[in-house]
């Protein structure tokens, strides 16, 4: 135009719809995931060692292990959504040039967070015997280590570098633990034996990660710095994924600090009645993370490219509106089909609750609050499955708040149990779970019965958030 | 196609941050510092002038003018309200006039966070709100005008309303008013498409409307658009005078962008069929855009422009013949007129202007080419930046060599035109199109005769307006566009007749002496203002409304 006006198509631009959709759903569950990997390796140690060594040398190995999972998964939960975030808008994007810069800043974060964390903690805190200090340093920050490969196996998919990662370093750790054990080894040594293993598991999946993404980190100061700013970006998905993690732990927290609460030899705090019947309730929900995680990959993921080809494709909003709605209905559907064998499966465990506890050795009294657990870890599942499915159409305030409420229920009612009797125990932890749940699934709801208005509405305003990619 | 997009908006990003790393590098440029000190501020004006893309960070024809404007009437305030589609800070071209007391920016895409006004869509009042804003919006956009927006904008203004400040284009009411428009006007189409252009112009319109309107006494846009919305703002809630001054037709200019933009997808296949109606993309933006104009003509007490021609467009789109004037812009005369002519060089003709496509410069060398048929001496220059358009200068280039001009044609650059014109015999445009171009006022007032295309105010300038009395006579010829050989046969008769020649630029200076010096240019503004009750003591016109961009 001669001197006036500016151009049409500057502001007529129009922003990628799905920048920020990126396939991250997996990787949602690969973060919810790994508490599974915690009992998996606290019980398999619990029920090979445990007739060698005694309970009580035992415990203090395993509570060293039980906090060594907890401490690093909640330390690094923020760089580890983060990192997986950046890798996943890479993929997006078709540039992989800087995975490894990523991987690299996310281990030297994630080990930096997780030492200062175990200080605090270890030895601030609780002041534990020094003689445990260093391997329970070592096996924390390895651990911490192992949940960020752990990431990006899970963003490339190498499903069978975590299997086999797990698999031979866990049953390393286990002969080495039992060995050691048997060689009169102490709850020490036997921290150090696992950690063997650990090593073992945590170089595989690196291994595997390096070997699809080759190039050299020529500027590590830089490649630090693109994950801050992209954290401070992102600040939202930190928090939600760190609160998330302390949210998991919340209950176990208060019982510790509570007189229910047994301190240890090494100097940490149990307790161990509510922990393992705890522990074992949530094993019972490992299929239903296993076939949402299906559901996602097969199901609602193939669905989202439809829907999103369509609208690139110059769809009508009555094609795009009939897309989100199967959408919508194979999601709800697909997660009520998992709640309900899950269900039937809680029940049978319910009442076969007395004979899994007789196998396992525990008290009598434990048989409630197995039971109760199995209820609260069935909608923790439902919890779980959609703040995940939300966080994978990004809407990672609703994951935010979400998370917020769980920590603060789960906290709050566990306080309030304790001034109960004792068969009340598990009940805090149950309101929570049903609570928070439903809640999650009502704003799932919601937001899928908005979805395209969210989808338009966030690429609208919230396009820049790829920028860092520049 | 979404990768694609996000890379543009990184380019775009990059461009942004670069910008305003320069703004930071010149915060301490007096000249700069001086904008700073007036943005915002809320000083009242005589008159509040309403720009869009141009002043004062863009140079050109109409931001030149507007400094113009405000320096010859310099017993008068001014406020500057200028519509960008980013309200980033740039550099600006201008220095600040001693008369201008305020400057606001609009960005009209700078749409704010987010908002969740309209969350509850069944809620009764929401709703009721809802279905009269698509209505006024359709019959807006249908044929409506003022009428209709002043419905829109009341809805907007009335707090009652709900309407949030901030964020009014990302609240889930608006995905709702964008949704129901989609479903009433054109269900075939696009949505991805209609979503983004609907967001654009909805998402300019209001925030046009949630924008605070500056003090003044009077208003005055120099075109139609998003500007002239503002104007019809001004004129609702002000009830203050409103005027228009175009150079070039705004709605025009819009439509030939929209009817060539390739990033509007075509999404009804009418094939051959000349009768599919149906509604589409292009239409959308182009009955936007119109619905724009007629709003802000019917809102504007008196609405001006250069030319007799562009009145008919004015017109045509909507404006009421009753407020219409022509305001020409004018030169320094006596610049020219006082250039003294010299003998002893061969027969030369010019033309002045870039070497760029629409001025026609093929037509141009054609001419020439036949012209020397007749006349074994003559000289030709192409005056004017030659690199604006580096592949049309090779064509050209290449067309001398084929017409085996070399020896008589001249490209000469950007030249002093006061340098040349001495030795100039005729001034010869060829352009495809013009608004009123300076060059004409500027060889008449130096007394020679032109010849030129029927474009623009060309024919007004050559041969007097219609309503001009006593009526002068021709101060050169028109010709046909693209028609070498009737801009031949101009140049030979005018070349090989010299009396006729120099009668022919005497009236041409008569003309210009007349009606088109930049003094009464500037007084006609003042008339204009005065006819609307804004009046100053004694202003004294200066200058003339290129001389600053020379």
């Amino acid at each position: 135009m001669a001197g006036i006006g500016f151009k049409l198509q500057k502001i007529a631009r129009q922003q990628g719809l799905f920048s920020g959709f990126s396939a991250y759903g997996h990787a949602a569950v690969i973060v919810a995931g790994p508490w599974i990997f915690t009992i998996i390796a606290v019980a398999l140690i619990s029920i090979s060692t445990e007739k060698r060594l005694g309970i009580e040398s035992l415990a203090n190995f395993r509570i060293v292990l039980i906090y060594a999972f907890a401490l690093s998964i909640i330390a690094t939960a923020p760089v580890v959504i983060i990192a997986t975030r950046m890798v996943s808008d890479m993929f997006h994007a078709r540039s992989f040039d800087r995975v490894s810069h990523v991987l690299f800043a996310a281990l030297f974060f994630g080990l930096l967070l997780t030492g200062l964390a175990s200080f605090l903690v270890l030895v601030v805190y609780f002041n534990i015997d020094r003689h445990y200090l260093p391997p329970a340093i070592f096996i924390n920050c390895l651990i911490a280590l192992i949940w960020i490969v752990l990431a990006f196996s899970g963003a490339i998919r190498d499903y069978a570098a975590i299997t086999i990662g797990f698999a031979v370093g866990l049953s390393i750790s286990i002969m080495l633990a039992i060995w050691s054990a048997g060689r009169g080894g102490q709850p020490i040594d036997l921290l150090w034996a696992f950690s063997v293993g650990l090593c073992f598991t945590f170089f595989w999946i690196l291994v595997r990660i390096l070997r699809t993404f080759q190039d050299a980190i020529q500027a590590p100061f830089s490649a630090l710095r693109l994950m801050l700013r992209v954290t401070r970006q992102h600040w939202i998905l930190a928090v939600g994924s760190l609160i998330s993690m302390i949210a998991v732990w919340a209950d176990k927290f208060v019982m510790w600090i509570a007189p229910t609460g047994e301190k240890l030899a090494v100097g940490l705090v149990h307790a161990p009645i509510y922990d393992s019947a705890m522990f074992l309730a949530y094993l019972v929900i490992i299929p239903s993370l296993a076939s949402f995680m299906i559901h996602i990959e097969t199901n609602f993921f193939l669905r989202f490219k439809v829907l999103h080809k369509a609208i690139e494709n110059h769809a009508t909003l009555k094609q795009i509106e009939d897309l989100t709605r199967q959408l919508a209905t194979s999601t709800q559907k697909g997660l009520w089909q998992i709640l309900l064998v899950q269900g039937l499966f809680c029940l049978l465990a319910i009442f076969m609750a007395p004979l899994i506890i007789e196998h396992f050795n525990f008290q009598f009294r434990q048989i409630s609050i197995f039971r109760i657990g199995i209820i609260g870890a069935l909608f923790q599942f439902l919890f779980l499955a959609s703040s995940s499915t939300l966080l994978f159409l990004n809407q990672n305030k609703d994951y935010l708040k979400l998370q917020l409420l769980f920590l603060f229920l789960n906290t709050v009612f566990t306080v309030v149990t304790l001034h109960f009797e004792s068969i009340y125990l598990g009940y805090g932890y149950l309101g929570a779970s049903v609570v928070s749940g439903l809640v999650a699934y009502l704003l799932l709801e919601n937001r899928l019965d908005n979805l395209q208005f969210h989808i338009f509405h966030m690429a609208a305003t919230r396009s820049g958030e790829n920028d860092w990619m520049r | 196609m979404a990768l694609m997009e996000n890379k543009k908006n990184k380019q775009k990003s990059v461009l942004v941050r670069r910008s305003h790393q320069r703004a930071a590098d010149e915060a301490g440029d007096p000249k700069i510092a001086k904008w700073h000190a007036i943005a915002n501020k809320d000083a009242k004006a005589d008159i509040c002038l309403i720009v869009e893309g141009c002043y004062p960070f863009v140079r050109g024809g109409v931001s030149t003018w507007l400094d113009w404007l405000m320096r010859n009437q310099p017993d008068l305030t001014f406020s500057v309200f200028a519509i960008f589609p980013f309200s980033d800070f740039r550099k600006a071209h201008y220095e600040v006039p001693d008369n201008l007391v305020s400057f606001h920016q609009l960005g009209l895409q700078d749409l704010g966070k987010e908002s969740s006004f309209g969350h509850k869509i069944d809620n009764k009042s929401v709703k009721q709100l809802h279905e009269e804003m698509t209505t006024d919006l359709l019959n807006l956009f249908d044929v409506g005008g003022l009428e209709d927006f002043s419905r829109l904008n009341a809805a907007i203004q009335d707090p009652a309303s709900g309407i949030p400040k901030s964020g009014f284009m990302n609240s889930p009411f608006a995905w709702h008013l964008i949704n129901s428009l989609y479903e009433r006007k054109m269900p075939q189409a696009s949505f991805l498409h209609f979503f983004w252009a609907a967001r654009v112009l909805l998402g300019g319109m209001f925030a046009i409307m949630q924008s605070d309107i500056p003090r003044a006494d009077l208003y005055h846009t120099i075109s139609t658009g998003y500007a002239g919305l503002l104007a019809a703002r001004a004129k609702l809630e002000m009830k203050n005078p409103v005027l228009i001054s175009e150079h070039g037709i705004y709605s025009n200019e819009r439509r030939i962008e929209i009817l060539m933009a390739d990033w509007i997808a075509d999404t009804v296949d009418t094939g051959l069929s000349l009768q599919d109606k149906r509604f589409d993309l292009r239409d959308l933006w182009l009955r936007a855009f119109d619905s724009y104009g007629r709003t802000c003509y019917q809102a504007c007490d008196e609405i001006t422009t250069l030319f007799e021609g562009n009145q008919r467009i004015q017109e045509y789109l909507g404006a009421p013949t009753d407020r219409m004037h022509v305001i020409a812009n004018g030169i320094k005369f006596e610049n020219f007129s006082s250039l003294e002519k010299q003998e002893g060089h061969p027969p030369t003709i010019a033309l002045v202007g870039r070497v760029v496509p629409i001025k026609d410069i093929k037509t141009f060398l054609r001419a020439v080419s036949i012209a020397r048929k007749s006349i074994d001496d003559l000289s030709a220059l192409i005056m004017g930046p030659t690199d604006e358009d580096e592949d049309y200068f090779e064509e050209c280039r290449l067309l001398v060599g084929e017409l085996d001009l070399e020896s008589c044609l001249t490209f000469t650059g950007n030249v002093k035109l006061t340098d040349y014109f001495p030795q100039t015999d005729l001034i010869v445009l060829s352009s495809l199109s013009e608004a009123q171009p300076l060059v004409l006022l500027e060889a008449g007032a130096a007394a020679i005769p032109c010849i030129a295309t029927d474009v623009g105010s060309c024919r007004e300038i050559i041969e007097g307006r219609s309503d001009e009395t006593p009526a002068i006579g021709a101060g050169g010829i028109v010709t046909g566009l693209v028609d070498a050989v009737s801009i031949a046969r101009a140049i030979v008769e005018l070349l090989t007749d010299s009396e006729k020649r120099i009668a022919l630029g005497k009236t041409l200076q008569t003309r210009v002496d007349r009606y088109y010096r930049s003094e009464q240019s500037a007084q006609n503004y003042k008339a204009l203002y005065a006819r609307h009750g804004i009046t100053s003591a004694q202003s004294d016109p200066i200058g003339d409304p290129r001389e600053q961009d020379r």
